[in-house]
């Protein structure tokens, strides 16, 4: 068995995941000009002990700046970039990272094992891994070899572990050792990777600049002189501009403006199902959640094709579970609670107690108008629904985090590997149990899917796990995490928005 | 003059030493441990304690508020603990749009209100002068936010006159700055206009039924000249009180409108700050505009004087 | 009275509605005059007879929009009702000026002195800078003001109530105007000061053979500074005379208790005075006969339905009244 591991893994590191064919063949990219992007919060920064988490924008920025060891391409194939291999020991302890000989940081320093090395061992500081500890998984430490070798140790076999270096992800972002030792406070806002861009200008709570980077490995894929990032919070305002000229895309646009948007010849739909859901999720440690049956009760009760109408402009796809039918780990039939108020008011007479509840939303429209639907359903069976708005941000997610809710609206996120989805949020052990469900079936499924190094066990593992989430339902599933981006017709070459992320490393434009 | 100049001024000092001292312990007594929401709810007591360390949270309170203060009369307001950026730094970034946001739309507001005032107060229940009413009653209901979404689309969508959305500083490029500048300040004027226009048409009413106005009738001089020069400064006591609240609002209230516009200014930042838990931004934004407030407070006074001879004694 | 040339002034069945919510509100209701140069002309009644509407009425500076005039205003041959508005503020102040009752409000309280004098030298003799400012001092002495240079930098608050009314006289006075209406110059000040002032007007008139409305509630002001006396109630004139003929030989019942109400200089201190028993009737809907019919001793049934034309009592037809039921003064007795 053990002499089997090394190909396996190598296989699930780098399974294809949210295969979709690609679209019409594409002209020959040009070169030169400027793309503006219009993002819908901030950037953070680019130093991961001082962000300590990275959003959405902040990912795409670094992206920018210090590219991947890995990529995918719109097939799913993986195709190096800084790293040009990786492999395991048998034993799946130990991993060795051989970088592109010859690499340079933007500023003309060499791009060692020793800088990468030096960055992990950073982060893997005892006193702030905290903060990583869930994405840092069971790596130990990291060692460089030579200039263009890294070994990774681990503490225990981590079969998600390989995707670390295939995503856009903050933790990887290796800037040079003098660079990280030396800016102080600095660090965060002065990056220094060896991506095709540099950030040349960053004005706060305005725009980012970053020019092509002449440093940069691979010239033949940088085709823009200057991508500029601006923070445009409205959803209107950003339509308008997108409009009017003055940004070339944005992302997250509000549904009727996906529909305005495919009726507009001025505009290009760019659209990407990907795994993960938006959910809403259930404190099973309180009263009346404890018992399944009204948890039960709540999912019959919603009519989710309205909610789909209504909050959405019936842009979309329902979830029956995490992983869609675009994804390797879908599974066809989990039994997901079909709309049924009858079944609802049968579940919750079953219980017979009153039933009131407070459901945790963020005020804005994608929450506040399904949640208000929500609360007109549950009222049809029975069941008294406060809704407490609260802003995005630490105090929203603080009071899930504690156990400190009934319901709160939440998002699983797509990423390349269940494991990430589902180890910390639904394991009774995770510190990270949102949802306190304590479940052995569940644990069984997902200690399988973490440990096995076999795709047709973890699948079937993957399989049972969502059969048996509908059967408690811990969560409501709400929308597949479906991702759009409204561009202008000259903008090229945007690959598929993996986790809702806009890579725009190989993008080109028509002159204007 | 001078004596009221300087009683004014000693007042000032004492009301921003007291405003310092407020809005560093508003901060600082605030329920929730930073060292916590930096770290996350599973960090290690020994983490928290070296964060705290770090962060000079395990000194006592007034040794904390002196230093504090000592930064703030240097201009140092520190660091922001999310993104390590010095937060005078951030503040001065965002100064000089908010400012200019602030005089752009009060100048436009007054340019609006100031002559529409005096035209129905002169005017006064003609069809005119119920017209005017009428649009400034309309737009008083109308939210700010709305008025910016119509003239973005007006102005930037349909006539492609101006920019929908973006900022270029004033020292860059003058043109283009008044250029982005122009739509966001027209909307907060167009809501500001009204409250100023009716104050001051009651007033200017008022003025216009004085015995010095009879007597400019009788002197035989022109209605211009009578209402610019005659009843404008004794009825514009209001209209400066009015204008100082409304320009104070603007350094923190103007969000809606930097929002849409995608305006680099204070407001936005403080928002930002405050879901961000960044409580050393917070606290040297509130010092900042607390200290802006008062400010103006003591320009309102000075105009008082300016305006009206008898308020100086 | 001596005829000397044709009248400066010819006020010809002057009418001023005010328009109220309840309807007109007859302010001034036929009132006909005339004034030569040099000559002054009382004008008394109580407060709210219309005598302040009258004189704001011949100056042109009631709102056009909220009254309407009808009549005929002949200042030197010329109609001023049918003026344009331009020419109408031509004259204004240079050559019709007025000093109101009250200093204290009739002077912008946030402008200097020198300023009001020398804006009205701008206006009408195009005095700009120091020539403004040497003829404003030169206002200034004439009005009997000490430190007059020091008085123009100065604001209405810095000065007391006489000399307040000082500079009202020396704006008033500014462009040698033809006629002066002084509406109650006197009423707001100290009873010293009202001697002063009213000897500085009849100075001024007399230095520039001026022409004056005087305007009072005090028949005792207007006896010694008039040459002629027009008595007002409820908008119109009930009694005119020479002065000498009025106050020897009063006819109107109206006139007499005014007479009788006056402070008396011979009666000690603290007398009450005696005020005419009742209130001035409604003037938007006045009664139809003789308006102070209600108020009157010796009203009939012809004082309460029919009213009195205002007509002379003697051949010359210099003494006119508007009365049923005329009182035998002592003086026309004898």
């Amino acid at each position: 068995m053990k002499s089997l591991a090394g190909p396996i893994i190598g296989a699930i590191a780098f399974a294809l995941i949210g295969l979709q064919p690609c679209g019409a063949a594409e002209p020959e990219p040009k070169d030169g000009g400027t793309i503006v992007m219009a993002t819908t919060a901030q950037v953070q920064g680019f130093d991961a002990l001082t962000t300590r988490s990275a959003n959405r924008e902040t990912t795409m920025a670094g992206g920018l700046v210090f590219s991947n060891f890995f990529t995918r391409n719109d097939k799913g194939d993986r195709v190096p970039d800084l790293g040009t291999a990786l492999d395991s020991s048998p034993d799946g302890l130990t991993w060795t990272l051989k970088l592109r000989p010859g690499l340079k940081f933007s500023n003309g320093a060499p791009y060692t094992a020793h800088d990468v090395a030096n960055h992990f061992q950073r982060i893997l500081n005892p006193s702030r891994n905290q903060m990583f500890a869930a994405a840092t998984g069971s790596l130990k430490e990291a060692v460089a070899i030579d200039d263009t070798t890294v070994e990774f140790r681990l503490a225990y076999p981590w079969a998600a572990f390989p995707s670390i270096f295939l995503i856009d992800n903050f933790l990887i972002w290796v800037m040079p050792t003098e660079h990280e030792k030396t800016a102080g406070p600095d660090l965060n806002r002065r990056p220094i990777g060896a991506g095709p861009y540099m950030m040349t200008e960053w004005k706060q709570d305005d725009s980012i600049t970053f020019e092509k980077n002449p440093n940069y490995w691979n010239p033949k894929a940088q085709h823009l002189d200057k991508i500029v990032i601006r923070f445009l919070p409205d959803p209107t305002a950003r339509f308008t501009a997108l409009k009017t000229g003055d940004i070339d895309i944005f992302y997250e646009p509000l549904g009727k403006q996906v529909v305005a948007a495919r009726g507009d010849k001025g505009l290009k739909v760019v659209e990407y199902v990907g795994t993960g859901a938006s959910t809403v999720n259930i404190n099973t440690s309180v009263p009346p959640f404890d018992d399944v049956r009204v948890r039960q009760a709540l999912a019959h009760a919603l009519d989710r094709n309205i909610e789909l109408k209504v909050g959405f402009d019936g842009v979309g796809t329902l979830a029956t579970s995490f992983w869609g039918a675009n994804s390797e780990w879908h599974c066809p039939d989990v039994g997901y609670p079909e709309y049924n108020p009858e079944k609802a008011k049968a579940l919750l007479q079953e219980y017979g107690k009153p039933v009131k509840i407070v459901l945790q939303v963020q005020p804005t429209a994608i929450m506040s108008i399904p949640a208000q639907l929500y609360q007109s359903f549950w009222q049809k069976v029975g069941i008294e629904t406060e809704i407490r708005s609260i802003q995005g941000g630490p105090s929203y997610i603080n009071p899930v985090l504690r156990g400190d809710y009934q319901l709160a609206m939440w998002e699983v996120a797509d990423v390349p590997d269940p494991d990430f989805q589902v180890y910390q949020a639904f394991f009774s052990k995770s510190g990270g149990n949102i949802t306190r469900i304590k479940d052995p079936v569940l644990d069984q499924a997902i200690e399988t899917g973490r440990r096995s190094l076999d795709v047709d066990v973890r699948k079937k593992a993957y399989c049972d796990f969502s059969k048996e989430m509908a059967l408690q339902m811990p969560i409501l599933l709400r929308m597949q995490s479906n991702y759009f981006a409204i561009t202008l017709p000259r903008v090229h070459n945007i690959p598929l928005m993996r986790r809702g992320l806009v890579r725009l490393n190989e993008a080109w434009v028509d002159p204007r | 003059m001078m004596s009221y100049f300087l009683r004014k001024l000693l007042r000032l000092g004492v009301v921003l030493l007291v405003v310092a001292a407020a809005s560093f312990l508003l901060m600082t007594l605030l329920p929730g441990d930073v060292a916590l929401a930096l770290l996350g709810n599973d960090a290690t007591p020994e983490a928290v304690a070296q964060v705290r360390a770090e962060l000079g949270l395990d000194q006592p309170l007034l040794l904390r508020y002196l230093h504090w203060l000592g930064g703030f009369l240097r201009g140092d307001l520190g660091r922001s603990y999310i993104t390590q950026v010095p937060v005078m730094e951030s503040i001065l970034d965002r100064l000089p749009v908010t400012i200019e946001l602030m005089l752009l739309s009060q100048g436009l507001a007054l340019l609006i209100a100031v002559p529409a005032g005096v035209l129905c107060a002169y005017k006064a229940g003609s069809r005119i002068d119920q017209f005017a009413n009428a649009v400034a009653l309309l737009l008083l209901a109308a939210p700010v936010f709305i008025l910016a979404i119509l003239l973005m689309f007006l102005f930037a969508l349909k006539l492609r006159w101006l920019p929908s959305t973006g900022y270029v500083p004033f020292m860059t490029d003058p043109v283009r700055n008044l250029a982005h500048l122009a739509l966001p300040a027209l909307a907060i004027a167009l809501a500001e206009w009204p409250s100023l226009f009716a104050v001051l048409r009651a007033d200017m009413i008022r003025t216009l039924q004085q015995d010095y106005i009879a007597l400019a009738k009788a002197k035989g001089l022109g209605p211009a000249f009578i209402l610019f020069r005659h009843a404008l400064r004794p009825s514009s006591f209001t209209l400066v009180t009015i204008s100082g609240l409304q320009i104070a609002a603007t350094i923190a209230g103007a969000l809606v409108v930097e929002t849409i516009f995608g305006l680099p200014g204070i407001g936005r930042m403080l928002t930002g700050a405050v879901y961000n838990r960044d409580m050393m931004l917070v606290q040297g934004c509130v010092a900042v505009i607390s200290v802006g407030y008062v400010l103006i407070n003591f320009g309102v006074d000075l105009i008082y004087a300016l305006l009206d001879p008898r308020v100086r004694q | 009275m001596t005829d000397a040339g044709p009248a400066l002034l010819e006020v010809n069945n002057l009418t001023t509605h005010f328009h109220t919510p309840r309807g007109p509100l007859r302010a001034v209701d036929g009132v006909s005059f005339s004034l030569r140069r040099g000559q002054t002309l009382g004008i008394v009644g109580e407060s709210g007879s219309g005598k302040s509407a009258l004189a704001r009425t011949i100056i042109g500076i009631l709102s056009k929009r909220r009254t309407t005039t009808t009549g005929r205003i002949a200042f030197e041959g010329r109609d001023l009702l049918t003026l344009s508005e331009p020419d109408m503020r031509d004259i204004r102040g240079r050559d019709i000026a007025m000093v109101f009752q009250d200093p204290t409000s009739s002077l912008n309280p946030v402008k200097r002195i020198g300023v009001q004098i020398t804006e009205v030298l701008a206006r009408h003799l195009g005095l700009r800078g120091c020539a403004a400012r040497s003829r404003a001092t030169e206002l200034l002495t004439s009005v009997g003001l000490s430190l007059p240079e020091e008085r123009l930098h100065q604001y209405p608050h810095q000065l007391s109530g006489g000399m307040r009314q000082r500079v009202a006289i020396a704006i008033a006075l500014a462009c040698d105007p033809k006629l002066l209406i002084a509406d109650e110059p006197t009423t707001s000040l100290d009873v010293t000061i009202q001697a002063q002032i009213l000897d500085l007007l009849h100075r001024r008139q007399k230095a520039h053979d001026m022409a004056m409305i005087l305007i009072s509630h005090d028949l005792g002001v207007v006896a010694g500074y008039t040459d002629a006396v027009a008595v007002m109630y409820a908008g119109q004139v009930v009694e005119q005379a020479s002065t000498r003929s009025l106050f020897r030989n009063c006819r109107m019942p109206y006139t007499a208790a005014l007479m009788r109400s006056a402070p008396n200089l011979s009666d000690p201190p603290h007398t009450r005075l005696r005020a005419i028993a009742g209130r001035p009737p409604d003037m938007v809907l006045p009664p139809p006969g003789c308006r102070f019919g209600p108020r009157c001793d010796h009203a009939t049934d012809i004082c309460r339905n029919e009213r009195p034309t205002l007509s002379a009592s003697d051949a010359v037809g210099a003494h006119l009244y508007a009365c049923w039921h005329p009182v035998a003064s002592p003086g026309a007795s004898a």
